[in-house]
């Protein structure tokens, strides 16, 4: 058994030799999967700026249903299965419970994206990301999906399952780190979510392939944002538990109150949930209570935990970088902070951006009144690339760059692109989901091939500032797509090539 | 946080959540007054 494992020369860890197997794959593939991705939304980018319009449309929608389940369910959710393994078997010091199951979620992942993947490239599943009934997708569409999610949950119990094997086995004293609670948080949210994405794709896998007459499209949408939305709180849970590591890599950080910190995930693992029904606050088949009670109330127990983690994460970062002597003033420990390293940058960005672009207008998004100035409007997207892809995706981005030298074992290659990286995607995609929201608040509707209606039976023009305001959209996200092919050409490089750490 | 030294509490992360709020606060209004141009009454 002792063979298994290995010491961290720099933290003193155990690493369990399989886990680190598994996060090794699973982080490659979810790269891989950014890649995809990205490179679809570059096409995505210069197809919506009406003065290059590149794609048909027919490449277009496809294009946007492959860009969804690439980056708000493959590259995120591969990436946090890798922070399951590694919040659960390394910090710690335990064994995975079984290896042999962590494999079978990965090939069942695998299996369920590549089956989706090709289901739609190969046409006739341009549903998009909510496949709303009643647009109907290939059945090896939604069959993919639910394999992908089987998988996961496959995933989220073998964590629970470490979680308990180290309790038994003591291989640590007192409470789990607050990034191992964090991650149980998610592995909570996340065990709910894709439980209601087995629910209504599998009717909906039948009714597409002719075993069930009609499916209502009421109870999809309901069913599909219990899984379309709650799956972006699992995001939040897993991108607060890295805030809460990165500010201990980087600079030394430790909660300003434990006690605190926690009590904000208990929220999220509370009350997140309901936020999902911000989506159908203009949908006629909800009574007003019923949306009334979720978005006027509850979700607010999930918007202070929120608050909470935004006080508390910078706090814990002022307090530790006032220790190293940077007292002077109010902001002298952020203008001597270590811009240079980029996961320092990426933190940074997640914690600002998430905040002031992506907390601010989901609270408004979220009201029921103020909903119907952004209902389906480029406002929406602009908002969750503000959370998921600022937020989530730059967090991810940046625990990275200690994922690689601590369990890769490899030295991060191109230290100086390293450092610029954050910049450029942080930059383009302020720019991008800012120029989004504000081209949103004129009315420019979001998932359009062309806003200039050339082709419909009746004329409108947005005029000249919503072109502007495209323009500058597309700018935003091409630097954005160059920040992160600059992070995929880093972290591929630095697996196959870096320098090993120990040598 | 109570046994922070003085010069180690983080009074600039107090100011930053003071912004916040008042984006916040101004982000809303400006929403409501968007919606009441656009959805008049009477």
């Amino acid at each position: 058994m002792a063979g298994d494992f290995r010491t961290c020369p720099t933290t003193g860890l155990k690493v369990h030799l399989p886990a680190q197997t598994l996060i090794k794959v699973n982080a490659v593939t979810a790269i891989v999967f950014l890649l995809v991705g990205g490179i679809l939304a570059l096409l995505l980018l210069l197809t919506r700026w009406q003065a290059v319009h590149l794609l048909p449309p027919d490449f277009f929608y496809r294009f946007l249903t492959l860009h969804g389940i690439a980056m708000l369910v493959a590259w995120i959710v591969y990436f946090e299965v890798a922070l399951l393994y590694f919040t659960s078997a390394v910090l710690l010091n335990a064994r995975l419970a079984t290896p042999r199951i962590g494999w079978l979620a990965y090939i069942l992942m695998t299996v369920g994206a590549s089956i989706t993947t090709v289901a739609v490239l190969a046409g006739g599943s341009d549903v998009m990301f909510t496949s709303y009934v009643p647009l109907k997708a290939s059945p090896f569409y939604y069959l993919g999906i639910v394999l992908f999610a089987v998988g996961t949950i496959i995933a989220c119990i073998l964590f629970f399952a470490t979680l308990s094997l180290a309790k038994y086995e003591k291989t640590y004293e007192g409470s789990v780190p607050l990034v191992t609670y964090g991650a149980a948080v998610a592995a909570i949210l996340a065990i709910g979510t894709l439980a209601h994405g087995a629910i209504f794709y599998i009717p909906t896998g039948l009714w597409a392939a002719g075993v069930i007459p009609m499916m209502d499209p009421e109870a999809y949408r309901l069913l599909f944002w219990g899984f379309g939305h709650t799956s972006q709180q699992i995001n939040v849970a897993a991108m607060i538990a890295c805030w809460y590591a990165l500010a201990a890599l980087t600079v030394g950080a430790v909660p300003l109150s434990e006690k605190f910190s926690r009590s904000a995930f208990v929220l999220y693992a509370l009350f997140i949930a309901v936020a999902s029904e911000h989506h159908l606050l203009w949908d006629p088949g909800i009574s007003s209570a019923h949306k009334m009670w979720n978005t006027g109330y509850v979700i607010h127990l999930a918007v202070l935990a929120s608050m909470m983690h935004a006080f508390s994460v910078p706090g814990c970062i002022e307090v530790a970088l006032r220790k190293k002597g940077y007292t002077k003033g109010l902001f002298e420990w952020l203008k001597k902070g270590p811009w240079g390293d980029p996961a320092f940058a990426s933190l940074v960005f997640s914690v600002a951006g998430f905040g002031f672009l992506g907390g601010i207008t989901g609270i408004m998004y979220g009201t029921e009144q103020l909903n119907i100035l952004g209902h389906n409007s480029l406002r929406v997207p602009g908002h969750f690339h503000a959370t998921v892809v600022v937020g989530t995706s730059m967090a991810f981005m940046g625990i990275t760059y200690y994922v690689l030298p601590l369990i890769f074992q490899r030295q991060v290659m191109f230290p100086t692109v390293a450092k610029l990286q954050p910049y450029f995607y942080g930059v383009g995609m302020w720019i991008l989901s800012i120029a989004m929201m504000f081209v949103g608040s004129f009315g420019v509707p979001r998932r359009h091939w062309d806003i200039t209606l050339a082709d419909a039976p009746f004329k409108y023009s947005f005029g000249p500032t919503v072109d502007l305001g495209m323009a500058i959209t597309a700018i935003g996200g091409i630097l954005a797509v160059i920040g992160g092919a600059m992070f995929c050409v880093i972290a591929v490089a630095t697996v196959l090539a870096g320098k090993k750490v120990n040598q | 946080m109570s046994e922070l030294k003085e010069e180690l509490r983080p009074k600039g992360t107090v100011v930053l959540v003071y912004f916040f709020l008042a984006v916040m606060v101004v982000y809303y209004w400006l929403s409501w007054k968007w919606l009441s141009e656009l959805w008049l009454f009477g």
